[in-house]
């Protein structure tokens, strides 16, 4: 269902430290910067800011969503996490799997999460069993649709 | 700059900015929120904004009865999805899902049959429930006393005002009539309970053992089970809130019960279809020029007002200053100026006064030592 190629949207400087896997979307005004290692069908959406301090690199895993405008300085993301418009996800922190970090929240440096819900920033729990079901359909269809009305770079 | 309050005065002397005020054309006064006697026009439910009949607002104890509910944990609208985890498997039923915090009721394990009419299927859960059942038992075995009470004592009604009488700090007075003064019979035959499993025996160290801080419920959430006359300790086990409901208020004048404000029959709309508020009589204030504290005598101060009649009708209105106040009611005006304002036009007002005598040294804002009348 998945496309391997990458759908990246023209005005994203991506720096050739980046490393980026298969059937990923970026959408536009990206800021990439440092030593950053992307997996495979990702959904990256508008002035999503992933910055690498200097002298670490972050890894991201599979099937993660990046909404609108959010900060991400982790350290490494696992797979199938979810970061709502405007979330922060501060320096030095773990996310491993099934994370949900509700908008406007943050993450606080050095912290780990695993299959927990961040939500009013600050309370936790336990993510839903609903999450991420639709996650294939969306990068599908934005696969599918985005390339009819933006120019790819 | 000393900035000024325009206020006006309501009939029972208090004063109030014009927004506050609400105007009565049968006794041609000001009626200010002391004035006025609320009731509920209607109810609304604020989720899905459907009007409520009076009788379901009882019945349903405030709350909304159609699928309208709040997150237990989180307190935000929940929505009825279907209960599917994969577009493979077919539907078999509906849940509950919060979009916030990502709750749904397959963690209580409640799962509806129909998208439609949710309360009633939680109100099924409760049919088996031992304590509601004693409840409706004790309701109307103590419900058919009163009932055959009354029968026999009618007199013995339930007014409050009797029953205030007929008690023993009043009895000795003389209020009761001859009737009443017949006591009824008190001897009531004490209710015999069905329930065998009354009560439990707790092992305390058993709980300690099993207890789970990040299944417990917080008191908030305690309290808010309480609609369901349950109080959970596992946060596994709470239900979601019904949503209660709003009222809008119907304003009369308390001396002539005339209708002052009656908002439109729609929760939809804000509406009004009367509104007979303050702005829509007098003309409003401005003062475009205040003055300087601290106030020296025999300086001239002149203060810049701006009228404006935002009224539907042309305006003549009387100004005069305050000369003497001999007391509250009495006050006599010197300097007598007559305006007309027509309707949707401003006009502004130069007053000069001498400060013949300051009363105190130190000022507060909304106590000034002068003052001065406007009459419309």
């Amino acid at each position: 269902m998945s496309s391997k190629k990458n759908v990246i949207l023209k005005g994203n400087l991506i720096p050739d430290e980046v490393q980026i896997g298969q059937g990923n979307v970026l959408q536009s005004q990206m800021v990439l910067e440092g030593q950053i290692t992307i997996g495979n069908n990702n959904i990256f959406e508008d002035r999503v800011q992933i910055m690498a301090t200097t002298g670490q690199s972050i890894v991201i895993g599979d099937n993660n969503h990046f909404h609108t405008g959010c900060l991400i300085y982790a350290k490494s993301i696992g797979s199938n996490n979810d970061f709502q418009p405007f979330s922060v996800v501060k320096s030095g922190s773990i996310i491993l799997n099934n994370c949900v970090i509700n908008p406007k929240c943050t993450v606080e440096a050095d912290s780990k999460l695993d299959n927990v819900t961040l939500y009013n920033n600050g309370s936790l729990r336990k993510t839903s069993n609903l999450h991420g079901l639709l996650h294939a359909k969306h990068l599908d269809y934005l696969t599918q649709v985005l390339p009819k009305y933006h120019e790819l770079q | 700059m000393m900035e000024l309050k325009i206020l006006y005065k309501c009939e029972c002397g208090s004063n109030f900015a014009l927004g506050d005020l609400l105007y009565c054309p049968e006794c041609k006064m000001l009626r200010c929120s002391s004035c006025i006697s609320e009731s509920h026009a209607f109810a609304y439910c604020p989720s899905c904004l459907f009007e409520v009949p009076s009788a379901t607002v009882k019945a349903e104890h405030g709350c909304c009865s159609r699928n309208c509910f709040k997150c237990p944990i989180c307190i935000s609208p929940l929505l009825v999805i279907a209960n599917s985890t994969n577009d493979n498997v077919p539907v078999t039923g509906h849940i509950l899902a919060c979009v916030y915090c990502g709750w749904d009721s397959n963690e209580i394990g409640l799962v509806f049959e129909r998208p439609t009419g949710l309360t009633a299927q939680i109100h099924k859960l409760d049919s088996d429930r031992p304590d509601l059942k004693e409840f409706e038992q004790l309701k109307q075995y103590y419900d058919g006393i009163e009932r055959n009470n009354r029968s026999i004592h009618p007199a013995s009604s339930n007014s409050s005002l009797n029953s205030l009488f007929a008690s023993k700090s009043f009895s000795h007075l003389g209020f009761l009539s001859t009737a009443m003064k017949s006591k009824p019979d008190t001897t009531i035959e004490s209710y015999t309970t069905t329930l065998t499993d009354i009560h439990h025996e707790w092992d305390e160290t058993k709980l300690f053992h099993e207890l789970n801080l990040q299944d417990t419920t917080t008191i908030d959430q305690r309290i808010s089970q309480s609609i369901y006359g349950l109080q959970h300790t596992k946060i596994s086990q709470i239900r979601p809130l019904r949503v209660p409901l709003r009222t809008r208020k119907l304003k009369k004048c308390l001396h002539c019960q005339e209708i002052l404000i009656k908002p439109e029959p729609k929760a939809q709309s804000y509406s009004f279809l009367i509104k007979q508020i303050a702005s829509n009589w007098l003309p409003r204030y401005v003062v475009k020029r205040s003055i300087e504290l601290p106030l020296k005598t025999n300086q001239v101060y002149e203060i810049q007002l701006q009228l404006f009649n935002g009224t539907s009708h042309d305006m003549r209105l009387e100004i005069s200053i305050v000369d003497q106040m001999v007391n509250e009611n009495h006050i006599q005006f010197k300097n007598k100026n007559v305006i007309e304002v027509l309707k949707n036009q401003n006009q502004l007002i130069y007053m000069d006064f001498v400060c013949k005598k300051i009363e105190k040294e130190y000022q507060v804002m909304n106590n000034m030592p002068f003052k001065f009348s406007l009459n419309c």
